[in-house]
C-alpha cells in the first residue's frame, strides 16, 4: 500500500463506477501535458490532437480494466506512447502527402499551407519562433524511446521509476537513454546553449 | 562547519536534478562551492544548464479550446455503441444465477422441441411421398397387371438367358456344308 496515495487512481477508480464527472477532471488535468508529448513525438499538431483524444478514449475504455499497481499518470503515459509508436509504424508504412497536393475543395489552394516567412511581423518573434524549430528539430531526429523519455522528464511529477515502466525498460537503461539523448541534443544545439539565443541576436 | 565537498558522482547527481526541476538554495549553494574548487567543471554545467532551458523555452503544443467537450462526446458515442451491442447479454448479466439457470434450462427445451418437431415434419412429408409412389404404382398395375410371382421365381436365369447371345453349333454347320458340296 502506497504510503501517499494517488488522487489521481481514486479519480479512476469513480471513473471506474461510471463517474462521468471524474473523468473529466482527469481529462483536463492531463490533457496539456499528454498533448505536449504527442505533438513533440510525432511533429504534427492536427494529427496529434485527435491522438490525444484517442488517449482519453482509450482510458475510458480500458476503465473496467483499471488496477491500482501503479500511479495513473504512469498508465496514461504508456497509453500515449503505445499510440504514438503506432502512429509512427503507419506513417511509416503510408509516406506523407506531397507539398503538391491541392486541396480537394479547391485546386487553387494547397493542401498544406505554412506561415509566410517572406512578410516577418516581429523580428524577435520569429527569431524565437527559429529557435523553438531548431530545438523541435533536434529533439524529432532522436530515436522515438530518447525522444519520449526526455519529453516525460520534462514533467516533473515523473519519476525515472515511472519513466521505466512507461517505456517497458530498466532503470538503469532509461537514465542511460535519457542521458545519451541529452548528449545528442547538446551537440545538435551547440550554438545556442551559451545565450539561450539565436546566433543572428548576439551583439 | 564547511560543508564537505561534491564528488564527480554527487555532481552528476545534481545535474540531473537540476535537469528536471529548479535547485534549492542549499542545492545551488553547493553546486557554486563545487564548481569553484574545479574550475573545469564549469563547461559541462553551462551546457547542461543551457540545454535545460532551452528545453523549457518550448511552449506548450496548441490545444482546441472545446477539446475536453470533444472527448466526452466521443466518450458517449462510445458508451452508446458498446451499450447497443451487448444489451441482451448485459440483461442476462443482471439477473440472480436461479433466474439465468431458468432462463437458460427455457432456451434449451424451446430448442429441442424445435428441432423433434422439425424431425416429426420430415417424418410426415417422407410417409407422404412413398404413398404417392404405392398409389402410382397400384395405378399401373391395373393396365399392365405385373407377372405372377411363381413366373419371377426363376428370375435370376431369365435374367441371364436375355443377356446372353446364343453360341453357333459349329458340328452341324460343318456337317451342313458337306453335305451342301455333295
Amino acid at each position: 500500500m502506497a504510503a501517499n496515495p494517488d488522487p489521481d487512481a481514486a479519480l479512476m477508480l469513480r471513473v471506474k463506477r461510471g463517474d462521468r464527472g471524474a473523468f473529466e477532471d482527469l481529462v483536463n488535468k492531463y490533457k496539456q501535458p499528454v498533448m505536449n508529448i504527442i505533438c513533440r513525438t510525432i511533429g504534427d499538431a492536427t494529427e496529434a490532437e485527435d491522438l490525444c483524444q484517442n488517449v482519453f478514449v482509450q482510458v475510458f475504455k480500458s476503465a473496467d480494466r483499471y488496477r491500482v499497481s501503479a500511479k495513473f499518470s504512469t498508465w496514461l503515459y504508456t497509453i500515449t506512447r503505445n499510440l504514438c509508436l503506432n502512429e509512427i509504424r503507419r506513417r511509416s508504412r503510408h509516406p506523407a502527402d506531397s507539398l503538391d497536393v491541392t486541396h480537394p475543395d479547391n485546386d487553387a489552394q494547397p493542401l498544406r499551407q505554412f506561415e509566410d516567412t517572406k512578410n516577418p511581423s516581429v523580428p524577435e518573434t520569429l527569431l524565437r519562433e527559429e529557435l523553438e524549430r531548431k530545438i523541435q528539430q533536434a529533439l524529432a531526429e532522436l530515436p522515438d524511446n530518447q525522444r519520449i523519455a526526455i519529453l516525460l522528464c520534462r514533467q516533473e511529477d515523473v519519476s525515472y521509476e515511472e519513466i521505466s515502466r512507461v517505456l517497458g525498460c530498466s532503470l538503469s537503461a532509461t537514465k542511460s537513454l535519457i542521458h545519451r539523448g541529452r548528449e545528442t541534443l547538446k551537440q545538435r544545439l551547440k550554438p545556442y546553449l551559451r545565450t539561450g539565443a539565436w546566433k543572428g541576436t548576439e551583439k | 562547519m564547511k560543508e564537505r565537498e561534491m564528488n564527480e558522482m554527487e555532481f552528476n547527481q545534481l545535474l540531473d536534478t537540476a535537469a528536471r526541476r529548479p535547485l534549492t538554495a542549499q542545492e545551488e549553494a553547493r553546486l557554486r562551492a563545487h564548481l569553484a574548487a574545479n574550475p573545469q567543471a564549469q563547461p559541462v554545467w553551462e551546457e547542461e544548464a543551457g540545454l535545460t532551458r532551452l528545453l523549457n523555452r518550448l511552449p506548450d503544443a496548441p490545444l482546441a479550446s472545446n477539446f475536453t467537450a470533444r472527448v466526452m462526446r466521443a466518450v458517449e458515442r462510445e458508451s452508446y455503441r458498446r451499450s447497443r451491442a451487448s444489451g441482451v447479454f448485459r440483461w442476462f448479466g443482471r439477473l440472480r444465477p436461479v433466474y439465468r439457470f431458468a432462463t437458460a434450462g427455457s432456451l434449451l427445451v424451446l430448442a429441442a422441441l424445435g428441432y423433434f418437431q422439425y424431425q416429426a415434419v420430415s417424418r410426415e412429408k417422407m410417409a407422404a411421398s412413398l404413398a404417392t409412389v404405392a398409389d402410382t404404382v397400384g395405378a399401373t398395375s391395373e393396365v399392365a397387371p405385373l407377372p405372377a410371382v411363381e413366373m419371377l421365381k426363376d428370375f435370376d436365369a431369365i435374367y441371364l438367358l436375355g443377356r446372353t447371345r446364343p453360341q453357333a453349333d459349329e458340328d452341324l454347320l460343318a456337317t451342313l456344308s458337306q453335305v451342301a458340296m455333295k
